[in-house]
């Protein structure tokens, strides 16, 4: 039976009506329209559908609705700033990180977080971090190369 | 997938709505293995029952002196960057590392990790060389510690039935001069499933010359997660020197009973044992020194 959830997304509250076993991923692109998450496996394999709760990547695929109530979701649609995009976003596509480009938004919201806990990461933290996070074209060279730039960008930001 | 839902703030209405549900409800907790299995179809249920918001069962802590006692369903990242337990449970930190991903970590929970009870399970090694237990709800309301050993009974089952609930799990604080290790082997360094997979908990004498105590467990290589009893024969109250480590190894290889399937054959298994056995061993052996070096300064 469907039920109202209110959900804490990028900052605002929005209210949906879905049944208990519906995904997060599923409510999110289908219900709310946020589709800058992907659903690639649906088993928590690709990361494709990575969005932040309470601040740390999880798979959207395999959170259930009700257990997304009261917390804080942030998806790939918020990371931009009047227009303008996240560094992260910005090096992924100055670097050559992004080919076809379905695992993207979820690279980037790994990425994203790890730059919140760890500002100045080691290649070898930067590839611990999206390793939950299948990419078919890249070779992940450059997307590791790209998340490193992020860092010195905003690092640079903040002196 | 069409099932009920029911959120329970206390054990007792947990345990009873399980009850009422005869088998055909199931506890959920970070749901990375329940969710998979529904929509995959290799199980069904008439009803989740989400356990995540009754307090006893979150939280953990690890304190000196006290081992760590944690709630069966904290998030299995929350233990892994702790650096209390990297300290001094370095295996568990080791198997958590690989499960999954990052992404998964931060909603799988340990506990769900030992009531899935697959032989496969990371954090199973570990806890058992560790002398763990677990707090266990039967279906009738009575509250037991059982052996962390003799929690699983059969691939996919454990003593909970269907009825049960995992509360927590305590690892004891370990003896001076002990240290741990866990090893596993996967094709791939990320996103894989154990084709097998070994921990060790080896306590030194005094003079840090010979082990004392030892306990080593497989993972992957029977119906359950298993201890390697003759092995661990081979080694306690002996020096651990290279030619000791490697017969405990090839007796750990026959205790195994692997079976053949995609990820790897049997032999193949029996192979992988020899070689973390001795691994894990040596470095269970050069921790347990490191950790009488410190205790002694």
């Amino acid at each position: 039976m469907k039920q109202r959830y209110a959900l804490r997304v990028n900052g605002g509250t929005r209210e949906t009506e879905a049944e208990p076993h519906e995904s997060l991923l599923d409510v999110l692109r289908e219900n709310l329209r946020l589709t800058g998450s992907k659903k690639g496996c649906n088993e928590a394999e690709c990361g494709s559908c990575t969005v932040l709760l309470d601040g740390r990547p999880v798979v959207s695929c395999l959170v259930l609705v009700p257990d997304a109530v009261d917390r804080e979701i942030v998806t790939i649609e918020a990371l931009a700033e009047d227009g303008e995009p996240h560094p992260v976003q910005r090096q992924m596509v100055e670097q050559g990180g992004v080919q076809c480009g379905y695992c993207t938004p979820g690279m980037i919201m790994s990425a994203y977080a790890l730059l919140q806990e760890n500002p100045d990461p080691t290649d070898e933290e930067i590839r611990f971090a999206i390793s939950g996070n299948i990419c078919r074209c890249t070779g992940y060279g450059k997307i590791v190369k790209a998340v490193r730039a992020a860092a010195e960008e905003m690092g640079n930001e903040g002196t | 997938m069409r099932f009920d839902y029911f959120e329970p703030t206390t054990l007792d209405e947990a345990s009873g709505l399980l009850r009422e549900g005869k088998g055909a409800r199931k506890p959920l907790a970070g749901g990375t293995d329940v969710v998979i299995q529904l929509r995959r179809r290799v199980i069904r249920t008439e009803g989740l029952v989400n356990l995540k918001r009754i307090p006893e069962l979150g939280g953990w802590a690890c304190v000196p002196g006290k081992g760590l006692r944690l709630g069966a369903c904290t998030p299995m990242r929350d233990l892994e960057t702790s650096a209390a337990v990297e300290g001094r449970f370095p295996s568990i930190t080791e198997a958590l590392r690989v499960v999954g991903s990052l992404q998964l970590r931060n909603i799988a929970s340990v506990g769900g990790n030992l009531c899935n009870a697959s032989p496969s399970a990371d954090t199973a090694p570990p806890l058992v060389a560790l002398e763990a237990t677990a707090r266990v709800h039967t279906p009738e309301s009575r509250q037991e510690t059982v052996p962390v050993e003799n929690f699983f009974t059969g691939p996919g089952a454990s003593v909970l039935g269907s009825g049960g609930l995992l509360l927590s799990v305590d690892v004891p604080e370990p003896a001076p001069r002990t240290g741990d290790a866990f090893e596993r082997f996967t094709p791939r360094s990320a996103m894989d499933i154990a084709i097998a997979s070994a921990a060790a908990a080896v306590t030194l004498d005094a003079a840090g010359e010979r082990i004392e105590a030892v306990r080593i467990a497989l993972g992957a290589v029977a119906p359950t997660p298993i201890r390697a009893l003759k092995a661990e024969d081979l080694v306690r109250g002996k020096e651990p020197n290279p030619k000791r480590l490697e017969w405990a190894a090839a007796a750990a290889m026959e205790e195994c009973r692997p079976i053949d399937d995609i990820r790897g054959t049997g032999a193949y298994r029996k192979e992988l044992i020899r070689i973390l056995v001795q691994r894990v061993l040596r470095q269970a052996v050069e921790r347990a020194r490191a950790n009488g070096r410190t205790e002694r300064s």
